[in-house]
């Protein structure tokens, strides 16, 4: 076993693709990496996530670990792909732990139809969907206009406000983390400039990395699991990766600043401002789970709205009959959030507020919260690659729940900036090249295809073969994209 | 003045000036510089803006975030600021006052290439050095 160095600090290798930093001067708890070597080096070459991994392990209340998933990379406060449990009694929550985009996530839907029939249509389904879901900045307009009210109720009970609405059917719900609502949430909690950010943007993509993707199943890992899943080779599918917009940006903005001015009442002394933080039972830090759980209520009827516009068009385009298109959700999971669960610590279950930003749960077969048809599978994760490869779905497995609070990695990561990318795609014809690569693309303008091209990002099998050797999540199936649409 | 900043996974800007009005002028430059990148932009009315904050770091980010608000929720491009005055309120507090100029958003002309969602506190500390201010304000996209 090997020990790496970094600013003067060990790193010892745990096993093939685990690392531990050991605590040291004001870290409560150790640091736990999952990485192949050349990743490792590779994270401690190009930015200073490490650092907050060390960072975050001094935060009040913190048990075990504080862990980093292969696709770590620098964050506002805490790393991305950073997950930290506090107790709930003790200890603290962060909204920098959770991201500005509360509960940004991703929803894989399966269809009845081959790829190969459905080719020679696919420009035409592209624009549709297109049309049908509204993308970039400021998007707006998917579902009319929603009054106070309207939000208030979106805000209380998530997806399930759009099953009652007729966005979708009850058997979404069992097929969405946490049914698709948390009911910590609270709309008081929500600041009126969040609403007002929020209003008329339910049922919207945005812009940036978020994307509406048409994929084709293309190896399968493991038989059982993708027959459990409703997955086979050639199938198409459609994954969606959004989150909360404009109102959960607010609600994060707003709840940092107050954080950012109580922490001498409580006596806290951070090493990174942007990790602000209050007592989970402090009346600051109840606030923020009442808002940010309000804001994972949205990000869940968004996708919920976007995936039942998106069936309009297939309908539309492909003119066949809703049993013909079978579509259906597999599942929708989040990787921006803080929680209440219950996990072992020192042999005793214990209730602890896990925060994953940039990271999945990925609760194992057996497990009460994992869905009762996925029960002798494991919870689905869904992993998205970047536009020209591939995305991965696995299952959560048992060695999750001790090694790592039952989460997972969530995305491969930039490895160049957007201005570099931007610099190396003058003078290409990029949607030619995606073409090229049998992927039709629609996107509000070049300058996003061009950030977002396939060589800015990580390669993500890399990053799901840590966790799959690790025995968090295990391999399923290997997505390759068709057609996608972006902001 | 201002200088983009561009890593792998973040983006912001570095402001120089002579005063606060100036920082503050530059960095909302710097603001629009990369939303809006070249596109034109034309000043047909104007707007008020009224801030106040504890630390004028709380105040610079409220300042680039109102204008992120005028863009995201009332689709309205800034071009200039056509007046602007900082002042201390007390030993407490800080006081912002300007009168913005722009324009409804039009889509054959203004061209968004960034959605910031936030500006963050991320190292954010306005230092003096060598006779002027000088700031990183980094936004999360």
């Amino acid at each position: 076993m090997k020990t790496l160095k970094y600013n003067d600090i060990d790193i010892v290798q745990e096993n093939e693709v685990t690392w531990i930093i050991p605590a040291h001067k004001q870290m409560r708890v150790p640091g736990k990496v999952f990485a192949s070597e050349k990743m490792l080096m590779q994270i401690l070459k190009e930015d200073e996530s490490l650092k907050q991994v060390i960072n975050v392990a001094t935060l009040p209340g913190i048990q075990k670990y504080s862990l980093a998933m292969p696709d770590i990379h620098w964050g506002y406060g805490f790393p991305i792909g950073g997950v930290a449990a506090t107790d709930i009694e003790e200890g603290v929550i962060s909204p920098g732990g959770v991201g500005y985009d509360i509960n940004c996530g991703v929803r894989l839907i399966r269809t009845n139809l081959e790829y190969r029939d459905v080719k020679p249509y696919m420009e035409k389904l592209v624009e549709s969907l297109f049309a049908h879901v509204p993308t970039g900045v400021g998007a707006h307009g998917a579902i009319p206009k929603l009054s106070k009210k309207e939000l208030n109720q979106v805000l209380s009970k998530g997806a399930r406000w759009c099953i009652e609405r007729g966005y979708g059917s009850p058997e979404d719900l069992e097929c969405t983390e946490e049914n698709g609502c948390l009911t910590m949430a609270d709309p008081a909690y929500v600041s009126n400039r969040a609403r007002e950010r929020g209003h008329n943007q339910l049922g919207t993509l945005g812009s940036g990395n978020h994307f509406l993707e048409l994929q084709m199943v293309e190896e399968i890992y493991d038989a059982q699991a993708a027959e459990v899943l409703g997955l086979y080779p050639g199938q198409l599918v459609m994954m969606i990766h959004c989150g909360s917009r404009g109102l959960g940006h607010q609600i994060c903005d707003d709840y940092l600043k107050v954080f950012s001015r109580v922490k001498e009442k409580y006596g806290i002394h951070l090493p990174d401002p942007q990790l602000a933080c209050a007592p989970i039972q402090s009346e600051e830090g109840k606030h923020y789970l009442a808002a940010m759980a309000a804001a994972a209520n949205f990000a869940w009827a968004n996708r919920q709205v976007i995936m039942i516009q998106a069936k309009k068009s297939f309908l539309s385009t492909l003119g066949i009959s809703e049993k013909e298109l079978g579509f259906s959700l597999i599942y929708d999971v989040c990787h921006n959030i803080a929680k209440i669960e219950e996990h072992q610590v020192n042999g005793k279950t214990k209730k602890v507020c896990v925060h994953r930003k940039g990271a999945t749960r990925a609760f194992p077969p057996g497990h009460p919260l994992t869905p009762a048809k996925y029960q002798s599978v494991g919870q689905p994760v869904l992993i998205p690659g970047d536009m020209g490869r591939y995305s991965f779905v696995a299952v959560g497995q048992p060695l999750a729940m001790e090694e790592s609070f039952g989460s997972s990695c969530h995305g491969a990561g930039r490895v160049k900036s957007r201005h570099k990318a931007k610099k190396e795609a003058r003078g290409r014809d990029l949607l030619k090249e995606m073409e090229q690569m049998g992927v039709v693309i629609r996107a509000r303008g070049m300058r996003t295809v061009a950030e977002e091209m396939p060589a800015a990002y990580k390669d993500v099998s890399q990053v799901v073969d840590v966790m799959h050797k690790a025995k968090i999540s295990k391999k399923v199936a290997k997505l390759v994209p068709v057609g996608v649409i972006k902001g | 003045m201002f200088k983009i900043i561009s890593h792998t996974a973040d983006i912001g800007i570095e402001v120089e000036a002579v005063d606060w009005e100036q920082l503050f002028k530059e960095a909302a430059r710097g603001w629009k510089a990369l939303v809006f990148e070249d596109s034109s932009i034309q000043g047909k009315e104007n707007k008020p803006v009224n801030l106040e904050a504890q630390t004028v770091e709380e105040l610079l980010v409220d300042w680039l975030n109102e204008l992120n608000y005028f863009l995201t929720v009332h689709f309205w491009v800034f071009d200039k600021v056509l007046n602007l005055r900082i002042s201390q309120t007390g030993e407490k507090g800080w006081k912002l006052q300007a009168e913005v100029s722009g324009e409804p958003y039009n889509q054959d002309r203004h061209y968004i290439y960034f959605d910031i969602k936030a500006v963050t506190f991320h190292q954010l500390q306005i230092r003096y050095d060598n006779g002027k201010l000088k700031t990183r304000i980094f936004f999360d996209i």
